[in-house]
């Protein structure tokens, strides 16, 4: 499968040339005194919180961030490759509000996101569970990102993403993983099991805490996504050229200083920028101008060699509705076109991050599906395009009853989870359903048949202590 | 009808023709408060109505209260006593741990263009200081505003530090992950889910 290229060869050098300009004429802002240290030492021009990048450097840092890796599952058939011609799907992460057809919109809590990690975890599309898919407004803050690790580790046994407020959850994410493999911080940077989402504060700058847990995994030789959410028109300029020159400037930043605290820890250069909806003032990210950023950030990665993210089943919806699925489908689609690695939001997102839908999450999983068939690419060999075959059924012939096709269609044809495609009268006779609650009545099924996988009991027990030793019983 | 230019002046989002109108109205003698409410604040209230429909886009609307201010400062040192009240103070800010504000400064930008006197303290803002500030200035209204579920309960602290400090300002709320629900549990006085309907809250409040 070839990719779709939004910019050509000529644009994407001019928007690079512009980052260095950037880079080296106006700055970024880094608000953390460990962080200026090492990027003054590096040779950066330093003035307060300022920092100028000389071209020169940014090129050779972000030459050192590897193209590849694999993310090592606990069940070693789950690990997952990052990079080259594979794509990932993350669920939904952040949102602070859960809602489904049953109980409507609410705070989320620990219930529900142990929920969406059993979800992420029997999804045949899910390749990685969160991550913050709901947040646990039941459990006291600074306890809640020790109960989420520990529910990704027991729930699943995908990899998963870590915490990313501040250098302490980055600490605690990095040890409760040695705990959950048994092994030192030194093997754990062999195995990455783990891997955080760390952000620029759009326009040009970072804050202390996304640089302290930058540097915490950087040191760890923790994977983690450098991102950018520029909003066209709102922080960045209303171009979707110039938000991509802000978005691209935050993430060659980022890279350099993990490069410098650690030569080829593994980074993605991951962008999500979109635009204002400018009749509110608010970020929009089921829209168009969203599509035209994933793919541009697909493009600028490739152009380092760096895995990229970008796209997500986004939605700006309040409702798992016609809106929601065609916003949803774009993104996700134009991730899958135009190549990109890891694809977070993959499930759930409603409201333009603010809530996880139960329903959407499998909407969304069916999205990712379909992606999924699409980008496993088809072969024009001799054996596939089937020459033999159609001279022998001919003109007028039927292919249904054909050996060929009863061996092959399984492997061939997406099979669908919740998708509608029976007559009419049989649509009627089972309910006349719409698509949320089919969608509804699946989340529940999948709950019910729910398996946990297995957990030795003394990691369970050491894990559980860990979190009791700092936070009480 | 020259009041009318003026109008349509900040209609028409022209700054520069806005302060040369209202330049000309004053050297020509008509009266202050007339120029002000009928041109100026008069074309903010279309401006804000035609917003509301969905006529008229966020950067329109700012352009539109700048170019109203633009008119506004020329007015400012003649106005007399009764004129120059404002409809009321406010004191805005994101709150402690907290650096995001475009919402603020929409929220910030939209009270002035109402004709509110509006006291912006930024962000990453400290209980200690909305508390001060308000006092100081005598605040009506103290407007704080949160995008993250971390520093929500940093707008508790301030509610229950302005109450504390027996204040006479009222406290609203107002950011994406918050809710009334919030507000009510954090006894705060007010909250909006965007920028107009916070104008519209402190009016009430006012009121």
């Amino acid at each position: 499968m070839r990719y779709f290229e939004y910019f050509s060869e000529q644009e994407v050098r001019r928007i690079h040339e512009t980052c260095l300009r950037l880079l080296e004429t106006v700055g970024v802002d880094f608000s953390f005194e460990p962080a200026l240290e090492v990027l003054k030492k590096a040779g950066c021009k330093v003035e307060g919180q300022r920092v100028f990048f000389p071209p020169r450097l940014v090129e050779a840092q972000v030459a050192k961030a590897p193209a590849q890796y694999t993310l090592q599952a606990r069940n070693p058939d789950k690990s997952v490759v990052i990079g080259g011609e594979h794509i990932a799907f993350i669920p939904c992460y952040g949102p602070p509000f859960v809602t489904d057809l049953d109980r409507g919109r609410r705070a989320s809590t620990l219930e529900d996101y142990i929920n969406f990690v059993k979800l992420g975890h029997a999804s045949r599309s899910m390749d990685i569970t969160g991550g913050m898919m709901a947040e646990p407004n039941d459990i006291p803050h600074e306890r809640r990102n020790a109960e989420m690790m520990y529910a990704s580790m027991r729930y699943s046994d995908k990899p998963f993403m870590g915490g990313a407020i501040g250098a302490e959850a980055a600490r605690e994410t990095v040890e409760m993983a040695a705990i959950l493999f048994g092994c030192s911080e030194a093997e754990l940077a062999e195995k990455r099991p783990i891997i955080s989402i760390l952000c620029a504060r759009t326009p040009l700058a970072y804050d202390d805490r996304m640089l302290g847990a930058i540097m915490e995994y950087a040191k760890s030789g923790m994977p983690q996504l450098i991102s950018s959410l520029s909003i066209a028109g709102a922080t960045a300029p209303v171009t979707m050229e110039g938000t991509l020159v802000v978005q691209n400037t935050e993430v060659l930043a980022g890279i350099v200083l993990t490069q410098l605290i650690r030569e080829g820890t593994p980074v993605v250069f991951a962008g999500s920028s979109s635009c204002s909806a400018m009749r509110y003032g608010t970020l929009s990210i089921g829209a168009p101008e969203m599509a035209v950023n994933t793919a541009a950030t697909a493009q600028m990665a490739r152009f380092y060699g760096i895995p990229s993210r970008g796209g997500g089943a986004l939605s700006d919806a309040k409702l798992p509705d016609a809106q929601a699925g065609f916003e949803a489908m774009m993104s996700q689609l134009m991730a899958t076109l135009s190549g990109v690695h890891f694809v977070l939001h993959s499930a759930g997102i409603l409201e333009g991050y603010m809530v996880s839908s139960y329903e959407k999450f499998v909407l969304d999983d069916e999205i990712c599906g379909m992606c999924k068939r699409i980008k496993r690419g088809e072969r024009a060999d001799e054996d596939r395009l089937a020459f033999e075959l159609i001279r022998q059924v001919g003109p007028g012939g039927e292919y249904l009853t054909q050996k060929h096709t009863f061996q092959n269609f399984r492997k061939e044809i997406y099979a669908n989870i919740v998708e509608e495609k029976d007559t009419y009268a049989n649509w009627q006779q089972k309910g006349a359903m719409s698509i949320d609650r089919r969608a509804n009545r699946k989340w529940k099924e999948i709950l019910k048949d729910y398996q946990e996988p297995q957990l030795p009991a003394e990691t369970d027990k050491a894990l559980r202590r860990y979190i009791e030793r700092k936070y009480g019983a | 009808m020259a009041i009318q230019d003026i109008f349509n002046a900040v209609m028409a989002f022209d700054e520069d023709k806005v302060k040369q109108l209202t330049q000309t109205e004053v050297a020509a003698g008509t009266e202050i408060g007339a120029i002000l409410n009928q041109g100026l604040i008069g074309a903010m209230d279309t401006v804000g109505e035609r917003f509301s429909a969905g006529e008229l886009f966020v950067p329109e609307m700012l352009m539109a209260a700048q170019a109203m201010k633009a008119g506004l400062e020329i007015l400012k040192p003649l106005l007399s006593a009764g004129q120059a009240q404002s409809r009321g103070r406010v004191v805005i800010g994101t709150v402690k741990g907290d650096l995001h504000d475009i919402g603020k400064n929409l929220v910030a930008m939209m009270m002035e263009g109402a004709g509110f006197d509006v006291v912006d303290l930024g962000v990453d803002v400290a209980s200690e200081k909305f508390v001060q500030t308000a006092a100081e200035k005598k605040a009506d209204v103290i407007a704080l505003s949160a995008l993250l579920t971390t520093t929500m309960p940093a707008m508790q602290t301030t509610v229950t530090a302005v109450k504390e400090a027996g204040l006479a300002s009222r406290t609203i709320i107002g950011g994406a992950p918050v809710t009334q629900g919030f507000a009510d549990q954090i006894g705060a006085d007010g909250y909006s889910p965007d920028a107009p309907g916070a104008v519209k809250l402190v009016k009430k409040l006012m009121a």
